[in-house]
C-alpha cells in the first residue's frame, strides 16, 4: 500500500518536475525574446532620434502645423514621440515572438488567444491614455471658460465635464476587454441617462427661477464698465 | 455700362504703368456708402502731396464683378492736375472669428506684391471702414501719413491716435508696452490698420514667411517688429481721434489671444535680436497732437474685480504652471482688496506679461487655455488702472500709460533671465 502511494507520488512529482522543464525554455525564450527587442528597440529609436535631429523634424512639423497635436498632451517633441513610438512597437512585437515560442514550448494552441487578448489590451491601453488626455483638456477648458463667463461654479462643471469622459472611456475599455459586457452596458447607459435625466430636471424645475433671473439679470443690465472700457 | 467700360480701360492702363510714386490700398471691401466720402478723401489728399505724383489705388475685389460701380470718373482727377489710376487685387479669405477690423498677413503682402509688381516708390494701407467714417481723419492728416515715406527718410509711418483713456486697453496694457521694451522703437500704436510703406519695407513683407504657415491666414502683421529687427527707419503721424472698433460677437480671451499671440511668436522668432536691445527711443511725430481737457468717464470696477477674484479661486493651478511662486503669492494677497483699493502694481503686471510670453514659448499648457488664463488676470489690470485713473482725464492716462511702458522697461532683465535659463528657479 505505501510503496504504491510511494509511488504515485513520484509520478506525480515526476510529471510536475518535467512540466516545469518543459515550461522552462519557453519562459527563457520569453524573457530573451523581451530583452533582444528592448535592445533593438533601444537602437533602432536612437537611430531614429538622430536621423529625425538631423532632418530637423521638430521644426518642420512645426511649420506643417501639426505642432498643435502635441498641446493637447505634455510638452513633448514630435521627435520624442516618434522615437517613443518605435522603441515600444518593438518591445510589443518582441512580447508577441516570445509569447508565440512560449506557447510553442508548450504545444497547447494557447497562441492565438494570448496574441488576440495582449493586442485587446494595447488597444485598451491606448484607448485609456486617449480618453485620460480628452478629459483632462476639456476640464480646462470648461473651467477657463466657465471663469471667463463669470460662473460661480466653473470648477464644478470642470469637474463633472472631466468624469464624464473619464467614465464613458472607462466603459468602452472595459467593453474592449470584454469584461462584464452586459453589466458594464446596463451600468453605462443607467447612469448616463440618469446623469442627462437629472441635470434636465435641475434646470427644469430647481434651477428654473435662477435661470430666468439670470435671463432677467442679462436683459436689465446696468450700464457698467463694459459701456465705457474698450479693450480693442 | 460706359462707367464699368471706363473701369477696364483704367485697369489695363494701370497694369501697363511703369514707375508709379504711390499705391494706396484699402485692405477690405468697403460698403457702398463708404466709398464716395472715402474716395473723395483719397483725391484731396492725392492734390495735397507736396510733389507731383502718379497714384495707383488699389481696390480688393475681381477685376470688373466686383469693382464698385460707384467709383468717380476719371474727370474728377483730371490727369493734367493728378492722375489717380485704380487697379484690383484679390483679397484673401477672411478667416471666420477673427477680428474683423484688423487685416491679415496675407492681405498685407498680397498688397505688398503688388505695390512691388508695380515698383512703387511708396505704399500706403489706408485702414478699413472705421477709418473713413470719422471727421477726423482729413486728407491733410493724411497726407502726413504719406509725405514722410515717399520723401525716403522714413520706411515706416505708423498712425498715432488719439484714444480716450479708456479705449484700446489690450494695446496700453501689453502690445505698446512690450513692443517698446523688447524693440526699443516707442510707437504707440502698433497695430495701426492706416500705415505707410517704403519700397524696402514692402519688399519685406512680400518675402517674408510665417513659421506655422497653417497661421497665415489669421496671423496679425507686426510691421513695427519687422521693420525694428531689419533696422529700418520708423516714424508716426498724427491721425485724430479713433473711434471704439466694432468688437461684436468676440470673446475677451479670444481677442488676447488674437492680438498678443502673434507678438509673443514674434519673440521667438526674433529673440536672438531683442535680447541685445536695452531701454528705447522716440519715433518721430509728424502732426499736431489733438489736445483733449475732457475729464474721463467713471468706470466702476466691481464686476471686473469679481472676474479677477474668480480666477485666482480657481485657476491658481494653472496660474502655477505659469508664474513663480511670488508672483501667485502678491495675485492671492490683491485677490483680498476691495474694488476701491484695488492695485496692481506694474512691476507685478510686467512679470506676469513676460512669464506668459514664456509659456507661449514653452507650450507649458495649450495655447488656447494661456490666454483663456491670462484673461482674469488682464481684468484685474484693467480694474486697478480704472481706479487710479477714473475722472483724472486723458493727460493721466496717457502718464500712466507712459509710466507702466518704463515699467516693462526695466523690467525686461527678469525677462531675459527667465527667457535664457526658463528651468532655473525663480522664488
Amino acid at each position: 500500500m505505501w510503496g504504491q502511494v510511494h509511488q504515485a507520488l513520484l509520478e506525480s512529482l515526476h510529471r510536475a518536475v518535467f512540466k516545469v522543464a518543459t515550461l522552462l525554455p519557453g519562459v527563457l525564450a520569453l524573457i530573451v525574446a523581451l530583452v533582444v527587442s528592448i535592445f533593438i528597440g533601444w537602437v533602432l529609436a536612437a537611430i531614429l532620434r538622430r536621423i529625425l535631429l538631423a532632418l530637423h523634424f521638430d521644426a518642420r512639423v512645426e511649420q506643417s502645423g501639426l505642432a498643435n497635436i502635441s498641446d493637447w498632451s505634455s510638452a513633448k517633441t514630435p521627435t520624442f514621440l516618434a522615437t517613443r513610438i518605435v522603441f515600444w512597437l518593438t518591445v510589443i512585437a518582441g512580447l508577441f515572438v516570445g509569447v508565440a515560442a512560449f506557447d510553442a514550448s508548450l504545444a497547447s494552441g494557447l497562441s492565438p488567444y494570448v496574441v488576440t487578448y495582449i493586442s485587446k489590451i494595447v488597444a485598451a491601453v491606448v484607448l485609456l491614455i486617449v480618453g485620460i488626455i480628452i478629459a483632462r483638456f476639456l476640464s480646462r477648458t470648461v473651467l477657463i471658460n466657465g471663469v471667463n463667463m463669470n460662473l460661480e461654479h466653473a470648477r464644478l462643471l470642470s469637474l463633472g465635464a472631466k468624469w464624464l469622459v473619464l467614465v464613458f472611456v472607462a466603459a468602452m475599455v472595459l467593453d474592449h476587454l470584454g469584461i462584464g459586457r452586459s453589466i458594464v452596458d446596463l451600468g453605462f447607459g443607467i447612469l448616463f441617462g440618469g446623469i442627462v435625466l437629472a441635470l434636465a430636471l435641475a434646470v427644469g424645475l430647481g434651477s428654473r427661477d435662477l435661470v430666468s433671473r439670470s435671463l432677467e439679470r442679462d436683459r436689465h443690465k446696468p450700464a457698467t464698465e463694459e459701456d465705457v472700457v474698450r479693450h480693442f | 455700362m460706359a462707367e464699368l467700360e471706363a473701369l477696364q480701360e483704367l485697369n489695363q492702363e494701370s497694369q501697363e504703368v511703369g514707375q508709379t510714386d504711390l499705391l494706396m490700398a484699402i485692405p477690405a471691401p468697403l460698403r457702398s456708402e463708404l466709398l464716395a466720402p472715402a474716395l473723395q478723401k483719397i483725391l484731396q489728399a492725392c492734390k495735397l502731396l507736396s510733389s507731383q505724383c502718379q497714384v495707383v489705388l488699389a481696390l480688393p475685389g475681381e477685376e470688373t464683378q466686383d469693382t464698385p460701380q460707384e467709383l468717380p470718373p476719371t474727370g474728377v482727377a483730371p490727369a493734367s492736375e493728378r492722375p489717380l489710376r485704380y487697379v484690383n487685387y484679390s483679397l484673401p479669405a477672411i478667416v471666420p472669428g477673427t477680428i474683423p477690423w484688423l487685416p491679415n498677413l496675407a492681405t498685407y503682402q498680397e498688397i505688398a506684391r503688388l505695390a512691388t509688381t508695380l515698383q512703387t516708390r511708396a505704399c500706403t494701407v489706408l485702414g478699413t471702414d472705421t477709418g473713413f467714417t470719422r471727421d477726423s481723419l482729413t486728407p491733410e492728416k493724411l497726407t502726413l501719413l504719406v509725405d514722410p515715406a515717399i520723401g525716403g527718410s522714413f520706411d515706416l509711418v505708423m498712425p498715432l491716435y488719439a484714444s480716450q483713456a479708456f479705449d484700446d486697453l489690450v494695446n496700453k496694457s501689453i502690445l505698446y508696452p512690450l513692443t517698446r521694451s523688447l524693440y526699443g522703437h516707442r510707437v504707440q500704436n502698433p497695430l495701426g490698420t492706416e500705415f505707410q510703406m517704403s519700397s524696402k519695407m514692402f519688399s519685406l513683407i512680400a518675402s517674408s514667411t510665417v513659421r506655422d504657415s497653417s497661421q497665415q491666414q489669421a496671423r496679425l502683421p507686426w510691421l513695427v517688429t519687422l521693420a525694428a529687427s531689419r533696422n529700418l527707419k520708423i516714424c508716426q503721424a498724427q491721425l485724430g481721434t479713433r473711434h471704439a472698433s466694432s468688437a461684436d460677437g468676440i470673446e475677451l480671451s479670444d481677442a488676447l489671444a488674437q492680438l498678443t499671440g502673434p507678438l509673443f511668436l514674434d519673440m521667438e522668432d526674433n529673440a536672438a535680436f531683442w535680447q541685445r536691445i536695452r531701454g528705447s527711443h522716440d519715433a518721430p511725430i509728424f502732426g499736431a497732437a489733438s489736445i483733449s481737457t475732457e475729464a474721463t468717464d467713471t468706470v466702476d470696477v466691481r464686476r471686473m474685480v469679481e472676474a479677477f477674484q474668480l480666477g485666482e479661486r480657481n485657476l491658481r493651478d494653472f496660474w502655477a504652471l505659469i508664474l513663480p511662486p511670488v508672483t501667485l503669492l502678491e495675485l492671492k494677497k490683491l485677490s483680498r482688496l476691495s474694488p476701491d483699493e484695488f492695485h496692481m502694481p506694474d512691476t507685478l503686471w510686467a512679470r506676469i506679461i513676460y512669464d506668459f510670453a514664456l509659456a507661449h514659448r514653452l507650450r507649458n499648457i495649450h495655447r488656447t487655455h494661456l490666454f483663456g488664463a491670462l484673461t482674469p488676470l488682464y481684468l484685474g489690470w484693467v480694474a486697478s488702472y480704472a481706479v487710479e485713473i477714473n475722472q483724472s482725464g486723458i493727460a493721466a492716462a496717457q502718464q500712466r500709460v507712459e509710466q507702466l511702458a518704463r515699467t516693462y522697461e526695466s523690467e525686461k532683465p527678469y525677462l531675459l533671465s527667465r527667457w535664457r535659463w526658463p528651468d532655473r528657479f525663480h522664488p
